[in-house]
């Protein structure tokens, strides 16, 4: 008698390796109580401001992708003094993003390459991921990210206070079920060629409750029952053409209640917003500012992809200091300048 | 106070008031045990001044005697005075025990650094607190995930001493920790025994009969084999900690999913704590050793217990030799456990406990006697003991009192 099991399973798995538990994870990097409540009030502010309770706009600066951890640090520790500085007008978290889902293949960020070398270390990138957002939290700032892997939240989400689900996710159920679930509001963009359609169906989706397939703190797999999360919501993104003037956002917002969904919107100041031109965030940032001064209270917030160093620069092995290797970002000073212009 | 002991009206109001006398005298009964703890503690000063023993029997004796019948004269019933006054003695004797230990060297107060198994309220943690209530000197728990990690922070000095099970009376012998001994070669400078009460813990709303799957760690579920085997259904789970399985029943909130832990983790979960003491039997005890870098001298005042570790030559009635030292010297060996050697294939290390201070004349005179039988003898430490036996009253004076009533 023959196994004919190698032939049929595995065909195209070159090997496995071993992953960390989350448990075992968060005994090396444990969430301190300062930490703890850098979260707990980072979400609390954020639920507030979406519920209208706290009149104050979210913004959410940071880079494209994050690399790096010295000058994630730094960017930290600047944004952190703008966080204080403006926290009676504005609430300010800090965009950590470790996961880049890409339109072939490429880089997938540090918690699937932190060598950036593609020898793909995940046991790595998930305690690098883990241990940077530890660092900020201890800082006193909240921060934010995409969820793009549904396991990976099992590892890290302790330590997040707002998540995006992306343009080319809105409309995977895998993703929809992960947000149901998660604890800390989750923002659906719009779709990439402009359309509402597949973000408004995620967020009726993700306020319901799922039953999936995950994993559990010990990392065995468990069927995962969710009570839907009442702070989904929608980002704008832009699509062929920008979608952050207020013809676009009033349209977005008689979708939203169409849909009988509490219309409460996040304008993201990159991407299709943008046309892809970083300079031009500053007066997307500037625009949707005045149309909140002009009394559109559906506006809760705005996304800017910011860094140290403006522009990007292709991975290579000889990368500069604090420069995005994947999106174009504003630099510093100007984000420091529009910051304190809104 | 007699107006309110002695009413007999029934109600709310009087329940409450006679509920805040008994938590006065309750109060008053706390303040004397302590005033009598530092009356204690100066008849130890004082034995430890004119060299005599912590234990005096025949005082003890005529203590237990003099109070069960004045006990009774009470209307207390003799066996409930000896119980409470057994509780009593045990503690003011421990302390005068540790009184000793602890002005017969020169250590410092600063707390002890002590490598511990699992997270607080772990087993070990809990025989620590216990191990270290009679005593001045505090600890800090550093909590380790292995043995292994428990023995390399004592040996790098991380910790200054270390505290791990080596036998339950259910399970029988944890051998890892023998093995461990032998080669980290660290001596043990104490013992203690904990009665263990495995209780079953499981979120709000589960019941025996929604119960599915219970998560605990191997040593746990092998002592409550019973509870197991009368439910068949039901099925069993090893983690790494009891700590560990606490977590996760608190992560599923599954009313077909418990843990078992001890009574103070179980308590301090938040959980539901359906079962106390689902061990197999109840008379269940753990006893663990004090390890540490450096070796103890004992006072010869307290009663002491040393291990050593023996190997034989490979000839007929080798062991039997050694045993009989212990036997012609008068010595009561308390355990004997062997082990494999690794590195020698088929032959065996034996482990003795038994009662005995060497810094007593006999006691050495047999470790000699034993160097010269044995071909390796070691010692790995002397220590006080642990056990405080109970002085018993004459059947004769306790009949007596019976016939009284």
């Amino acid at each position: 008698m023959t196994a004919p099991n190698q032939t049929i399973n595995n065909t195209n798995i070159n090997r496995l390796d071993l992953l960390l538990t989350p448990e075992a994870l968060k005994i090396k990097v444990p969430l301190t109580e300062k930490a703890a409540n850098t979260v707990i009030n980072g979400r609390a502010s954020i639920q507030n401001i979406l519920d209208g309770k706290d009149d104050r706009i979210l913004v959410i600066s940071g880079p494209c992708s994050i690399h790096d951890i010295d000058s994630a640090k730094e960017y930290a520790q600047r944004l952190k003094k703008q966080h204080d500085e403006l926290s009676d007008k504005l609430f300010i978290v800090m965009r950590t993003y470790f996961e880049k889902p890409r339109t072939n293949v490429g880089w997938k960020g540090l918690i699937n390459d932190p060598n950036l070398d593609g020898s793909n270390d995940m046991n790595l990138g998930l305690s690098k991921a883990r241990e940077l957002l530890a660092w900020i939290a201890e800082l006193g700032l909240p921060t934010a990210t995409e969820a793009l892997d549904p396991v990976t939240p099992q590892y890290i989400a302790d330590l997040i206070s707002w998540s995006a689900v992306g343009a080319r996710t809105t409309e995977s159920q895998t993703h929809r079920e992960m947000a149901s679930g998660l604890s800390m509001p989750v923002g659906f963009k719009n779709s990439t060629d402009g359309s509402l359609t597949a973000a408004v169906n995620a967020i009726i989706s993700a306020q319901s409750p799922h039953t999936f397939i995950g994993i559990d703190n010990g990392g065995n797999t468990a069927l995962l029952h969710t009570n839907g999360n009442p702070y989904s919501h929608i980002i704008l993104r832009g699509g062929k053409r920008p979608n952050y003037d207020a013809k676009s956002v009033s349209a977005c917002i008689s979708n939203l209640i169409d849909a009988n969904i509490n219309p409460r919107i996040i304008i993201d100041a990159s991407h299709g917003n943008s046309s892809k031109d970083f300079t031009k965030q500053p007066v997307v940032a500037k625009d949707v500012m005045s149309q909140i001064k002009a009394g559109n209270s559906t506006i809760k917030g705005i996304m800017l992809e910011s860094h140290l160093i403006e522009g990007n620069q292709k991975l290579s092995s000889n990368l500069a200091y604090g420069q995005s290797i994947t999106d174009s970002c504003i630099g510093w000073e100007d984000t420091q300048n529009l910051l304190q212009s809104l | 106070m007699s107006d309110q002991t002695s009413s007999t009206n029934q109600g709310p109001q009087d329940l409450d008031n006679l509920r805040s006398s008994i938590g006065r005298l309750d109060e008053e009964l706390l303040k004397i045990f302590a005033e009598r703890r530092k009356l204690s503690l100066a008849v130890a000063a004082n034995k430890l001044t004119s060299n005599k023993k912590v234990r005096d029997q025949a005082q003890e004796k005529n203590l237990l005697t003099n109070l069960t019948n004045k006990g009774q004269d009470l209307g207390i019933d003799p066996s409930v005075t000896l119980s409470l006054f057994h509780n009593i003695i045990e503690d003011s004797v421990r302390s005068q025990y540790d009184f000793f230990l602890e002005n017969s060297s020169a250590e410092s107060l600063e707390p002890l650094r002590l490598a511990v198994l699992g997270e607080a309220d772990s087993y070990s943690h809990i025989a620590a607190q216990q191990h270290f209530a009679t005593k001045k000197r505090r600890f800090v728990p550093e909590h380790c995930s292995s043995f292994l990690s428990i023995f390399k922070s004592i040996e790098s000095k991380d910790a200054n001493i270390g505290i791990v099970p080596i036998e339950n009376t259910t399970a029988g012998n944890i051998t890892e920790v023998y093995d461990l001994l032998l080669q980290y070669k660290l001596h043990i400078v104490g013992e203690e025994k904990l009665k263990v009460k495995h209780c079953l813990v499981a979120p709000k709303g589960a019941s025996l009969d929604t119960i599915k799957d219970i998560y605990s760690h191997p040593q746990a579920i092998a002592q409550c084999k019973s509870f197991f085997n009368q439910h068949p259904d039901i099925n069993s789970h090893f983690r790494s900690s009891t700590s560990s399985a606490l977590k996760l029943v608190t992560e599923y909130q599954n009313p077909s999913i418990a843990a078992i832990a001890s009574e103070q983790a179980a308590e301090n979960s938040g959980l539901e704590v359906l079962s106390y003491g689902i061990n197999n039997y109840q008379e269940n005890y753990t006893r663990f050793l004090l390890i540490a870098k450096q070796s103890i001298e004992v006072p010869s005042a307290i009663p002491a217990k040393t291990t050593i570790t023996l190997q034989t030559e490979q000839k007929p009635g080798a062991l039997l030799d050694c045993l009989q030292v212990f036997k012609s010297h008068g010595i009561n060996m308390t355990k004997l456990e062997s082990r494999p050697i690794p590195t020698k294939p088929w032959q065996e290390l034996f482990y003795i406990d038994f009662e005995g201070n060497p810094s007593d004349l006999m006691i050495e005179k047999a470790i000699i006697e034993l160097k010269q039988t044995a071909s390796e003898v070691s010692v790995l430490g002397t220590y006080p003991m642990h056990d405080i036996l109970a002085t018993k009253l004459d059947h004769h004076a306790l009949s007596n009192q019976f016939n009284h009533i």
